[in-house]
């Protein structure tokens, strides 16, 4: 399951990031990383971006990036 | 007294900036670091018999070659040498925060651990054991809640005893949790740097290994340069030896190695009873799917005319003052040369500075306010979706919004974009929305030109005019970003990732302390500048002092019969003289230039006004149809520029949207400077503004207008 597609309140593992090698670092310093806990908090009104918690905080991710994100189905 | 360097590390949002105001106070430096937007920060405060210089790092997540701001930090601590580096956690985030740390841990530099915002851990349900930590980290550890200055003496306490030798802060060796095949390649690739025998500027062998094998762009520069192409073998058989063995790159496997060791860390030091905090609650109403937007549109709505209403009496207030003084300076020095420059140069000058002031400090009083509560971020959540098409994300959109009162504040405001592509991008566009100045021009024009009919049957026409005009402002300001992003900034497309910090009350003494720094560094940078053009732009108008007049003024109004012929008569000589000034000169020089869009060279002269301060334009049509100075009656001027043949339906909204579009005022140009690091972004935009303006203009006069009209 991509990010990108997952509906409001769904919570799964990160299986795999994809995606360049620059976008990867940024994503592993914000604590996206295979095995971690993810939870889809909600979609912005205008449907982008995504509001994320992980390792215990909120983040906003544009489905552009979270494209790159695999998650456990 | 000794002076000694430490260093301010922390993620973005940890309150690493308040900490560093309470290290500080007021003893604080702002510059830029040679070569790169980066702002350095640094401050200076006594501990016992020592002077301590604080070099507060840019927030980073991590200390990759990613953006400039990691790489300045990790620079900062290798080649400046801090005697200790203060990693700023925020207790309440702890996993992330540490990722950090463990970088920090990485480059072998002896740290102190400050556990921020344990307010926030407490809410959100955590416990944190500081002695288990500080014991199994075999460094100080320090809980703090830094804007209530709670832990601050323990952090000086702790702090001094480490500079003065009494403790150590270096980790133990065992924190860092590499798979043992990842720590005997590091140590092959490590042994091979360093039997090169080359000058590694300070940099330790082992974290460069590191690093390369990371696969990090700056580092495998610098070893490039310095052990020739045999690195990169060796890099490419340790990848491949990564792959094969542990089935990943090394960055995953190092990133998911240094997240193990903060998990083995926290194991017995972190305890989570997981509790729905207020963030939460307030969250589900301002992002929420229906109510988010117009609670969204209604905060911004309220930032606008606020500022709008408290600075306006500021502004009149100012500008009371400086006619005042100026008069009274005027009445001592009586007419001549002394009076002339002091007054209209040097007074008008100080005044044209010191006029914005008020805009500035209301605005980033709010927009303190607002990022300190914790809301920005919601907002940039809320209308990202509507910038994205244009390249910019949803940070950029207080700053643009701020333009329409004001460009000057809103191009400060773009400082909280801290990619430097997406700044620059946002101050490209800031200038065509249409601010406050402009205004008056638009109220004049379409006055004497829009007739008052109803579009439609409902809409007033005057009213769909100026709606007209502020849109083709943002219309330009989406064809700039366009065209910038596509020809030159070209990069890397920047991801939007963006915290949601919990939200918190602001306390008022950070809030103020931000806009008073913002407002200084504004009269510092930018008001020297601004004081200079002003008296250019005097000089301008001012000079030549004795042209060969048409008359004999002073003959003509000896002889005149009544106050009301004199007054005609001098007016008609200011005319004169204005005419023959060097800014008349001018006009009549770049005639030829804006003849096509149907301007003569008296429009001209009001344009090179209206660059010294856009509202300046209709006081100088004043001058020039010979009604005196006092032109806020509009009346008197608004006849006259419909009998004028030069002005008609199309040429009064093709003069609108040259104004709306041409360089901004003078002030705006010494803050674009400032935010963007040089004169070369202000010389761009005068240069595009100037393109823009002439060529709308010109298809709106020759071709759209005249199908109108």
């Amino acid at each position: 399951m991509i990010l990108k597609d997952c509906p409001e309140g769904f919570q799964g593992r990160i299986k795999l990031l994809k995606g360049p090698s620059v976008l990867k670092k940024r994503f592993f310093a914000l604590g996206f990383v295979p095995g971690r806990k993810l939870k889809v908090i909600r979609q912005a009104p205008l449907k982008d971006p995504l509001e994320v918690e992980i390792m215990g905080y909120l983040l906003a991710i544009r489905k552009e990036e979270a494209q790159y994100v695999v998650l456990e189905t | 007294m000794k002076e000694v360097k430490i260093a301010l590390a922390g993620n973005p949002n940890a309150g690493k900036t308040t900490i560093f105001n309470a290290l500080t106070g007021a003893k604080q430096k702002v510059g830029n670091y040679p070569g790169v937007t980066v702002e350095r920060k640094e401050g200076f405060f006594k501990l016992g018999d020592l002077r301590v210089r604080v070099i507060d790092l840019p927030g980073t997540y991590s200390l990759t070659s990613y953006s400039p701001e990691e790489v300045i930090a990790r620079r900062v601590i290798v080649e400046e040498k801090p005697e200790v580096v203060i990693d700023i956690v925020d207790a309440s985030n702890l996993e992330r925060n540490l990722y950090l740390t463990m970088q920090l841990f990485e480059l072998g530099v002896p740290v102190i651990l400050v556990l921020n915002m344990m307010d926030d851990a407490k809410k959100k349900g955590l416990e944190i054991d500081v002695k288990k930590l500080s014991e199994k980290l075999g460094i100080p550890v320090v809980p703090m809640i830094g804007h209530k200055r709670v832990g601050l003496e323990e952090l000086f306490d702790v702090l001094e005893k480490v500079l003065n030798r009494e403790i150590v802060p270096l980790p133990r060796e065992d924190i860092l949790f590499y798979p043992p095949e990842i720590r005997r390649l590091i140590r092959r690739l490590e042994d091979y740097i360093v039997s090169q025998g080359v000058d590694l500027s300070g940099y330790p062998a082992r974290w460069l290994a590191l690093k390369a094998l990371e696969g990090d762009e700056e580092v495998l520069k610098f070893l490039k340069e310095r052990l020739g192409e045999g690195i990169e073998k060796e890099l490419e058989k340790a990848r491949k030896e990564v792959q094969s063995l542990l089935g990943d790159e090394p960055e995953s496997v190092l990133a998911e190695a240094r997240y193990l060791s903060i998990q083995e860390l926290l194991k017995d030091v972190l305890r989570k009873t997981p509790r729905k905090t207020l963030t939460d609650y307030i969250d589900a109403i301002v992002c929420h799917r229906i109510l988010g937007l117009p609670i969204f549109i209604l905060v911004m709505a309220l930032l606008f005319q606020a500022v709008y209403a408290w600075s306006t009496p500021f502004m009149d207030l100012i500008d009371a003052f400086f006619a005042w003084l100026g008069e009274n300076l005027a009445g001592m020095l009586g007419e001549g040369m002394l009076k002339s420059l002091l007054v209209d140069g040097i007074i008008g000058g100080v005044g044209g500075v010191l006029v914005f002031l008020p805009q500035i400090v209301f605005l980033f009083f709010l927009i303190s306010l607002l990022e300190d509560s914790g809301y920005m971020p919601r907002a940039a959540f809320v209308v990202d979706r509507l910038l994205k098409p244009l390249g910019l994300n949803g940070k950029s959109f207080v700053p643009l919004l701020s333009c329409f009162a004001c460009n000057i504040p809103g191009i400060m405001a773009t400082r909280t974009i801290e990619n430097y592509r997406q700044r620059l991008l946002t101050i490209l566009a800031a200038p065509f929305m249409s601010c406050s100045a402009r205004l008056p021009i638009y109220t004049l024009l379409i006055g004497a030109f829009i007739p008052d009919k109803k579009l439609f049957g409902i809409w007033n026409l005057k009213g769909a005019v100026l709606l007209a005009i502020y849109l083709v402002g943002i219309l330009a300001a989406v064809v700039t970003v366009l065209v910038f992003r596509a020809f030159t900034l070209k990069g890397e497309p920047t991801p939007f990732l963006m915290e949601l910090p919990p939200y918190r009350f602001p306390t008022l003494k950070s809030v103020l302390i931000h806009m008073w720094n913002r407002a200084v560094l504004y009269v510092r940078k930018a008001g020297t500048v601004i004081l200079a053009i002003s008296i250019v732009m005097w000089a301008l108008f001012t000079f030549p002092q004795n042209p060969s007049l048409s008359k004999d003024y002073e003959a003509l109004k000896a002889k005149a019969r009544s106050p009301e012929e004199v007054a005609a008569l001098e007016n008609q000589e200011a005319f004169e003289r204005l005419a023959k000034s060097y800014a008349g000169r001018f006009g009549k020089l770049i005639e030829p230039l804006i003849k096509p869009l149907g301007f003569d060279w008296r429009i001209g002269i009001a344009l090179t006004s209206a660059f010294a301060a856009k509202e300046v334009l209709v006081a100088t049509l004043g001058q020039i149809y010979a009604l005196g100075e006092a032109t806020e009656d509009e009346v008197s001027l608004l006849e006259s520029i419909r009998k004028d043949p030069v002005f008609n339906p199309i040429t009064a909204i093709g003069l609108m949207l040259f104004s709306l579009l041409m360089v901004p005022c003078m002030a705006t140009l010494p803050v674009i400077r400032m935010e963007t690091g040089g004169w070369r972004w202000p010389a761009i935009i005068v240069c595009w503004t100037l393109f823009m303006a002439w060529t709308v203009t010109f298809v709106w006069v020759r071709f759209i207008g005249p199908l109108i009209f």
